[in-house]
């Protein structure tokens, strides 16, 4: 065992190097956002004019790609879009004109408050539930549970959206289809994705609970005479931190995914539909800076995850030397 | 650790907070909601950018907030806006407006050549706008004195009323909209126009408030607050409707699909109204396809189309390219290909194609004879099911047809840059009420720039000759010798007549249709009344 | 034999629709009582009666047959793209666990970079440069998916690799692959098992998903996913077009997930 003045140096290295990291997987996503978008069919100034209703003639269409660089080479083109991120600038998205950072901020508020709360609800409903379910594997609750996870897991997003939105504002009309202004309006896409998330969360941490508690040491605690009700589960889930930990991060862009749809359904301002909509716009500046903007987010998450990693396994070290014990 | 109780806990917990959230806010009074007319539309109207010059913005929201010079009444006539009347020259170079007296803008400003003379020139001096005649052929704009104004153009002008009579971008816009006041070049700030109505609140991608503008100089104006909500979900229209979230959805601004109509049929609470359109859904083909090059097979998937099929039979039947509101369209001029699956077949084998029972199709030396369809259904959902119809009609010709479902920037970049299609599903645009400007950028064929739906040389030259006359009645006989030609060469095959279908709560009184469809209602005409 | 069924009713009944749906699926063009192409328009949007027991959609075409059709191309395909996934998984996952340092966190910044990048944009490109067919569909759906699988693998991996038995067989001289194939996988199977099984109806679904952009299966397919995206249009008028196919989407799903448990409580 390292002396303690060895072991934070350790950590400080380990730290820099995956600091170091960091920045060179973004530098790599940027590049391959960039390059992505320059091969996908269709061009961002034909798109624009055709959007307004002008005909793309070519020498309007030429004019408009000068303005925006993409007459220049590739590197050309990234080279100076990096220049412009490094100064804290975004560019201008090409159909509105407007700073892509105002733009995305003014967006991110309703998405935020979206995800955020169909990802707390789907933790701290699917912990608990799923570890019960796999302590109690094969009780009848745990099959009905089971049984109703299956069923979670075979209807799309945008069908439950739909069915949720139908019964609880049509049939029986309690709560408001659209929009986002109050918090009852974030009730129905709360739900809707909270409850096609947690289906597989309960599922992965019931399957995850059966498996490890078969591992040698909690056997070995059983037959120490650790109480199951109790202790066990909270025993259980120190050992589970990490998979779990793993799970919730490679989770994470699917929160993403799914918030896209929610918002194109109940037509929330948000951000994730302002992306997909450049996307489908190709206007180039909103889904690099976006796209940046979300892998930032998941990056810096799974960075933090790592370091939890670290905290909750003393034998795990940063970087090196990982896998010995 | 919590354990997996105290978990349980902060889940209930969250969920009362989050209920109990819902019970302090309040749902805006009665009295409040009986003002306000919400209407459902699927694109955010960007009311902050509302500048009349340019194509920002929602063109329904710029019609409802600035008047144009003259209006479009149908059937290729103009009648006065805020033009009262108007005289062109005989060589189409010339034209004078004279403008209405005593009109102000929104703001109290009179309405008068100096506003005029500001927007002509500031839309003038937009590059987007390049491409429009009034553009491309503008010398000067003279104000002589205050309700005169003199337009002066380079050659022989023919559109200028119908470009004028657009959403835009040549609608009147006071010159205080932009700092520096009345400066061309300047920032816009306000839209400040004519119109029945002026912007109180804009909340993006959420709603647009309209109120109505106090100085109105037609009409009386309205007594109630337009409310433009933006909902992009078809379905989450359709149960806004239900819900009464909304009280009015349709026509191109805020489409309800077709498939749903029939939950607010037969229904006491609702009322669905229908108007007229100018747009239509046509295939456009590709000529460099060896079987398409072929007359014969032109014809022959014309006559093998059942139109009456599309859309479950609610479509006018359909003959040429362009819907009867159409200008320059009249009963007869337009001919067309009756659904004749026959004759259809003789032409195929007229052309030495043989019938393959087996598969049942027909062969060119051991080639079927087969066709790639290229969709988009982003923008017009009810193209994928009349694709499938269309490819079921010409199955039983014998045709066979691969639809290729593209994504929206895709299928563009196929019509527009690769042509890698056989056909293609299109429409004409809803501004296409004097079809010149549709053909010309459609059909027109030059060496500079090839024809994108059909290259034909005495079609292009026809094009070119209706540009240069002014007289109405010489430009009616020319596009009669278009639809004519058009047909002949059986240049694309025509699929439906679109509708305007609106549907609104039965507490909505009032409601009529406008002229254009880029300005569909009267909105100033609507009233709701309590059942 | 009998009392082993007897035992397990319901993954006995799993597996027989399993085999079922693959034999009907591959019998389609013999078996279904309508050719699933063939529309009729004074037949649509029928309500399901006995002569079309899931009614028939907005081209009048027999909802039964097309879903007997559709079998081929939403089943099948599914697990030749998540056998793929899982390979690509193993093999990376285990490799980089392996092989560590530099190479493994390369890894890590490739799977980040996967993960984070919004899939619609990828499934775009791939489809847009590669053009049409389902292959490369199916190829954009994998690359999308196959980070997920590599990091969770990776991280499995490394909590086996400290299990007692593993520290066990290294003493006894055992090494490298033989533990891997031996030991570690064997062990990790069952969640990944796990994740296999609960992917089958999300595939299905993206595949569906896929059809909201125009990417996917095209007309006049009987692609389950396809059909359940049009029937959600059709939710009010005729909800019988989104039932079916999505009550088979569920048959399907809850046989695999059935099957799964029971073997994964064999172990």
């Amino acid at each position: 065992m390292a002396l303690p003045e060895e072991r934070s140096e350790v950590m400080l290295r380990s730290m820099i190097h995956r600091l170091f990291m960091l920045v060179v997987t973004f530098v790599l996503f940027s590049l391959f956002v960039f390059t992505l978008m320059r091969l996908a069919p269709g061009d961002p100034a034909s798109m624009l004019l055709l959007e307004i209703g002008a005909v793309p003639e070519q020498s309007i269409v030429a004019d408009l790609q000068k303005q925006w660089g993409l007459d220049q080479s590739f590197i050309q083109q990234y080279l100076a879009w990096a220049n412009h991120v490094f100064q804290g600038e975004l560019g201008h998205s090409f159909s509105s004109g407007e700073p892509v950072l105002s733009e995305m901020i003014e967006r991110l508020g309703s998405t935020s408050k979206l995800i955020a709360s169909s990802f707390l609800l789907t933790l701290f409903i699917s912990i608990p539930i799923g570890i019960w379910m796999g302590l109690n594997e094969g009780t009848m609750a745990d099959r009905v549970v089971y049984s109703m996870t299956i069923l979670g897991l075979s209807i799309p997003l945008y069908w439950l959206a739909i069915l949720l939105m139908y019964a609880l504002g049509v049939i029986w009309p309690v709560l408001p289809v659209v929009g986002s202004s109050t918090t009852r309006h974030y009730i129905l896409p709360v739900t809707a994705m909270t409850l096609v998330q947690s289906v597989y969360f309960i599922r992965m941490v019931r399957s995850y609970t059966i498996q490890y508690s078969k591992f040698s040491y909690i056997e070995a605690a059983k037959a120490r005479g650790l109480r199951p009700s109790i202790f066990y589960p909270s025993y259980l889930l120190r050992s589970m931190f990490i998979p779990i930990l793993t799970l919730i991060t490679t989770s994470l862009p699917s929160f993403f995914g799914a918030s896209i749809i929610t918002e194109t359904i109940f037509s929330f301002p948000g951000f994730s539909k302002y992306m997909l909509e450049a996307i489908f716009r190709r206007d180039f500046p909103v889904i690099q800076g976006s796209a940046l903007f979300v892998a930032a987010f998941i990056f810096v998450f799974n960075f933090m995850t790592d370091l939890l990693y670290f905290l909750a396994d003393p034998r795990v070290h940063l970087d090196k030397q990982r896998w010995e014990v | 650790m919590f354990g997996r109780s105290g978990f349980g806990v902060i889940a209930v917990v969250l969920l009362l907070f989050i209920m109990g959230c819902s019970q302090h806010v309040s749902s805006p009074s009665a009295a409040e909601e009986d003002k306000n007319i919400v209407v459902a539309v699927t694109q955010d109207t960007e009311a902050d950018k509302l500048d009349a010059s340019t194509y920002n913005g929602s063109r329904h929201t710029h019609a409802a907030i600035y008047d144009a010079l003259v209006d479009y009444k149908g059937k290729g006539e103009f009648a006065p806006s805020l033009a009262e009347s108007w005289e062109i020259s005989d060589d189409g170079r010339t034209y004078i407006l004279h403008l209405q007296n005593q009109v102000m803008f929104s703001d109290g400003s009179p309405l008068n050549s100096a506003a005029v003379k500001f927007s002509l020139e500031r839309a003038v001096s937009r590059e987007e706008n390049a491409s429009l005649e009034i553009s491309r052929l503008l010398q000067k704009v003279e104000a002589p004195d205050d309700q005169t104004v003199v337009l002066s153009f380079k050659d022989t002008a023919t559109q200028v009323l119908y470009e004028l009579s657009q959403a835009r971008p040549y609608r009147i816009m006071s010159p205080n909209s932009v700092t520096p006041k009345g400066d061309v070049n300047g920032t816009f700030q306000k839209a400040i126009g004519t119109g029945a109505w002026k912007i109180a609140e804009y909340q993006p991608g959420i709603q647009t408030v309209l109120i109505p503008n106090d100085h109105y100089w037609l009409e009386q104006p309205s007594d109630y607050s337009l409310v433009f909500k933006v909902i992009t979900d078809p379905q989450a229209r359709v149960m806004a409707l239900q819900s009464g979230e909304v009280d009015l959805a349709g026509g191109e601004l805020g489409n309800i699909p077709m498939e749903s109509l029939p939950v607010f049929q037969n229904n006491d609470n609702y009322v669905i109204e229908t108007g007229s359109s100018t747009m239509s859904y046509f295939m456009v083909i590709n000529q460099h396809n060896t079987s398409l090059a072929d007359k014969n097979i032109r014809q022959a998937i014309n006559y093998g189309n059942d139109t009456s099929k599309y859309a479950g039979g609610s479509g006018d039947p359909v003959r040429g390219l362009f819907q009867e509101k159409v200008a320059f369209i009249s009963d007869s001029n337009q001919p067309s290909y009756p659904y004749n699956p026959e004759k259809a077949k003789q032409l195929i084998e007229a052309s030495g194609y043989q019938w393959n029972k087996n598969k049942q199709l027909y062969e060119k030396d051991g080639q079927a004879l087969q066709l790639r369809l290229v969709i988009q259904s982003e923008e017009y959902p009810e193209w994928k099911e009349m694709a499938e119809i269309f490819q079921d009609n010409m199955k039983q010709i014998g045709i066979q047809i691969h639809i290729v479902n593209q994504e929206r920037a895709a299928y563009y970049d196929t019509l527009w840059s690769t042509k890698e299609y056989d056909l293609l599903m299109y429409r004409t645009y809803t501004d296409a009420q004097l079809p010149y400007r549709f053909l010309s950028s459609l059909f027109y064929d030059s060496p500079s720039s090839p024809g994108v739906a059909y290259q034909d040389k005495p079609l292009s030259d026809l094009l070119d000759q209706i540009a240069a006359t002014v007289s109405t009645q010489q430009q009616q006989e020319l596009f009669n010798q278009v639809f004519l030609r058009m047909h002949e060469e059986a240049m694309s095959v025509p699929i439906y007549y679109a509708k305007q279908t609106f549907v609104h709560s039965s507490q909505v009184v009032d409601f009529r249709f406008n002229a254009i469809e880029d300005n569909p209602l009267k909105w100033h005409y609507l009233k709701k009344e309590a059942k | 034999m009998i009392s082993i069924i007897r035992a397990n009713k319901l993954p006995t009944a799993a597996l027989l629709y399993i085999i079922l749906l693959i034999i009907t699926g591959l019998a389609a063009p013999w078996i279904s009582p309508y050719d699933p192409f063939h529309t009729n328009h004074q037949q649509k949007l029928l309500p399901p009666s006995v002569a079309h027991p899931f009614g028939t959609d907005y081209l009048g075409r027999d909802l039964l047959s097309r879903v007997i059709h559709g079998i081929s191309e939403s089943v099948f395909p599914v697990f030749i793209v998540l056998s793929v996934v899982m390979l690509i998984g193993l093999l990376v996952g285990t490799w980089s666990a392996f092989l560590g340092n530099k190479l493994d966190m390369l890894m890590m910044s490739l799977t980040d970079i996967f993960t984070a990048l919004p899939s619609m944009l990828l499934t775009i490109v791939v489809v847009g440069f590669l053009g049409f067919g389902m292959e490369n569909v199916y190829f954009a759906v994998i690359l999308s998916w196959w980070a997920k699988y590599v990091r969770i693998i990776r991280g499995l991996i490394h909590d086996v690799k400290k299990e007692p038995y593993i520290t066990a067989s290294r003493v006894s001289g055992a090494f490298g692959l033989r533990i891997i194939t031996r030991h570690m996988i064997p062990n990790i199977m069952p969640q990944i098992g796990t994740m296999l099984i609960l992917d089958v109806s999300k595939v299905i679904l993206t595949l569906s998903g896929l059809s909201f952009l125009g990417i996917g299966a095209q007309p006049p397919s009987p692609e389950w996913g396809v059909m359940l995206l049009d029937g959600k249009n059709y939710l009010q008028v005729a909800p019988w077009m989104g039932f079916f196919p999505g009550f088979m989407i569920f048959l399907t799903a809850a046989s695999f997930q059935i099957i799964g448990e029971r073997l994964r409580r064999e172990r």
